[in-house]
């Protein structure tokens, strides 16, 4: 992945100069606050987890202190784990120490001394920027007691799921497994681990570190980092909870329908966000989710649907191998989708969709099957044409081809 | 009273009886753990009912190899002693053959453990614990044939070799069933 | 409602099918031979409910309280 071009937020990112000592001079020295100050900053911010399942963050860190035990572990996911993602990426590069002072709060809420970051493998240049980072805060007599420890992510699309992430850190392979409880209650080696996204935890450093000025909306504080995938690059823009739309995408890319939240996502038909604000709970009235913020504007002319065939193609080939009904499924689903898509006749969609819901160790199949069912119920013209061997889209006729 | 009993042959009897039931329980625990070895549903036969079989077939082979001992232990015309179940240690009787039924024990003990515990160990550590399984049926022949006292019968010999040839024969099967598994490129890779 | 259901763990399953044959009230097979849950376990269903649990031979399903 190239660099992502990351424009000048309001907040997260906020400055230019990514030093420790402007971020000191922004946001100040890190605060100690009790297991329960903080969980009480992040349920009255109510802030939501975003890697993308969107948890509140307060709940998990009521879990993971719920439960007595020796040890605890504080799991940073840096990894990005999606395509078309790079925000991980830009806060590294412009307020890594957003980052790490958001582990360290929760660390030293929680008595961890060691904390766990994970970063994508194939991109050194986010680990160096890490490394930079924390050596400056070493630098600065910085983080006496804590020790960092780096993992690498394996570039698949499931090396950020929590399970993955939990058994990568405990020194397992970068894959998803059945976890009968949450990572909160027992993580990694059992113990009670919070896991989260690395905005989040720059969020949360953000509003308990400068609670004033907060910006975004009363019942929504904060911002939101979206990748927004224009052309062949990704941009990522810091936006205020309450932004409309409109100030975000430009007139043309709101006219073309949008995938919402990353592969796994929801398409937004033409003109949905055109009245619409980035807010959590707007989304939902609208069936949608922001998920991890990524957005993906349809190319100009293009067929929802051949792109779809695209996405189901690459999931399939991402599964982790490690569930039946994941490892024939997804093969299936994007089978069945493609004859669809060619005018062909094949097994229902939908039924096949059924037969990988929620039968695996992670949220993989799932994510698939909701694309699917976002992509037939958003597009139902499209649908009826390709059936009939037509596109709206191209004045061509789909050819009936493998 | 108790002493006519340890003096007289019935100990023995009961002794030689379990050792040859014994042989016939496992050989046949053994060929049924083979046939429901990597099954699927799907044929004539449900594959739970060699399954449960063979599971009941092994506690049954546990309860005899137990009386097995227990009247040879008892039995005061040879001297075996109860620890010698568990360990050949100081056996005067036969050590070799003895230590052989022994270790057989043992084998026995620990499969049966690790299968009651089943659901606490590791789906990898179970199975090759389990593997053990397969020695306990020829170190169990060795030690009828070496210290039997019906070794030498020609009917010990007859059901000797028949349940040789029933073991034979369902490894043939086990193997060809391995071999004739269809390429595993659209099932779940394993761990 | 006795309050029970199956849960599979994924990973550790082959397809083998016993849970199907052990308690097919509940217990559906996939095309590719993976089990389907069909409904949460009732009191008439829980005796099969365990015999399935236990014939498993990769010990991949579970019952659970709901």
């Amino acid at each position: 992945m190239m660099r992502p071009t990351v424009h000048p937020g309001s907040w997260l990112l906020g400055s230019a100069d990514s030093s420790l000592a402007e971020h000191r001079r922004r946001f100040g020295d890190v605060r100690r606050l009790a297991a329960a100050e903080l969980e009480e900053a992040a349920r009255g911010a109510g802030v939501l987890g975003r890697g993308g399942a969107g948890f509140p963050l307060a709940v998990k860190l009521a879990a993971a202190t719920g439960r007595r035990a020796l040890r605890r572990h504080v799991v940073v996911n840096l990894s990005e784990g999606e395509p078309a993602s790079a925000k991980d990426a830009a806060l590294v590069l412009t307020s890594p120490h957003l980052v790490l002072d958001g582990a360290v709060l929760v660390a030293a809420a929680l008595g961890v001394r060691e904390i766990d970051l994970v970063v994508p493998g194939e991109l050194t240049w986010v680990e160096q920027a890490l490394v930079a980072a924390i050596d400056q805060r070493r630098g600065a007599g910085e983080d006496r007691r804590l020790r960092w420890r780096i993992h690498r992510a394996a570039p698949r699309f499931v090396s950020g799921e929590a399970s993955a992430v939990t058994s990568l850190v405990a020194g397992g392979d970068n894959l998803p497994s059945t976890s009968w409880v949450p990572a909160a209650v027992r993580g990694v080696h059992g113990r009670p681990t919070l896991l989260s996204n690395a905005e989040t935890f720059a969020q949360l450093a953000a509003l308990v570190q400068r609670p004033h000025r907060v910006p975004g909306t009363a019942e929504e504080p904060g911002t939101r980092l979206l990748s927004i995938t224009r052309g062949s690059a990704i941009e990522v823009v810091e936006v205020a909870h309450g932004t409309e739309w409109r100030e975000v995408l430009s007139p043309d890319e709101l006219d073309r329908p949008i995938l919402l939240g990353g592969y796994h996502g929801q398409w937004a038909a033409a003109g949905a966000l055109l009245d619409e604000t980035v807010s959590a709970p707007a989304m939902r009235a609208l069936g949608l989710s922001l998920g991890a913020g990524i957005v993906l504007p349809l190319s100009p002319g293009a067929c929802p649907l051949t792109y779809t065939v695209g996405v189901l193609r690459y999931l399939a080939q991402q599964s982790a191998g490690r569930c039946g009904p994941c490892v024939n499924g997804l093969p299936a689903l994007a089978e069945a989708f493609e004859d669809l898509v060619g005018g062909r006749t094949g097994p229902e969609v939908e039924a096949v969709a059924a037969l990988v819901r929620g039968r695996g160790a992670c949220a993989h199949p799932d994510g698939t099957a909701r694309l699917v069912a976002s992509t037939c119920a958003t597009f139902p013209d499209e649908v009826e044409a390709h059936r009939g061997g037509r596109c709206v889209n191209r004045p061509r006729p789909v050819l009936r081809s493998a | 009273m108790f002493s006519s009993l340890t003096e007289g042959p019935l100990l023995w009897f009961l002794t030689r009886g379990t050792g040859v039931a014994l042989l016939l329980v496992l050989t046949a625990s053994l060929a049924l753990g083979m046939l429901t070895a990597g099954r699927r549903a799907g044929g004539v036969v449900p594959v739970f009912v060699p399954q449960s079989l063979h599971r009941n077939l092994s506690v049954l082979g546990l309860g005899l190899v137990v009386l097995h001992i227990a009247t040879a232990v008892a039995d005061t015309f040879v001297d075996i002693r109860w620890w010698q179940a568990l360990s050949p240690w100081g056996a005067t009787y036969e050590p070799f053959w003895l230590g052989l039924g022994t270790l057989a024990f043992d084998l026995m003990v620990l499969v049966a453990f690790t299968s009651a515990i089943r659901s606490r160990v590791s789906a990898t550590g179970w199975h090759r614990v389990h593997l053990l399984g397969y020695a306990v049926w020829p170190i169990a022949f060795a030690h009828g044939a070496g210290m039997g006292t019906d070794a030498p019968e020609p009917w010990a010999r007859t059901v000797g070799l028949g349940c040789l040839s029933v073991v034979l024969l369902a490894l043939a099967v086990r193997v060809a069933r391995r071999q004739a598994r269809p390429a595993r490129t659209l099932v779940a890779m394993p761990r | 409602m006795s309050g029970h259901r199956l849960r599979v763990d994924w990973p550790e399953c082959q397809g083998r099918g016993l849970c199907h044959e052990l308690a097919p009230e509940v217990i559906q097979l996939d095309p590719w031979g993976y089990p389907i849950i069909t409904k949460p376990v009732e009191e008439d269903t829980i005796a099969a409910a365990r015999h399935a649990v236990a014939g498993c031979p990769r010990r991949a399903i579970r019952l659970e309280e709901s």
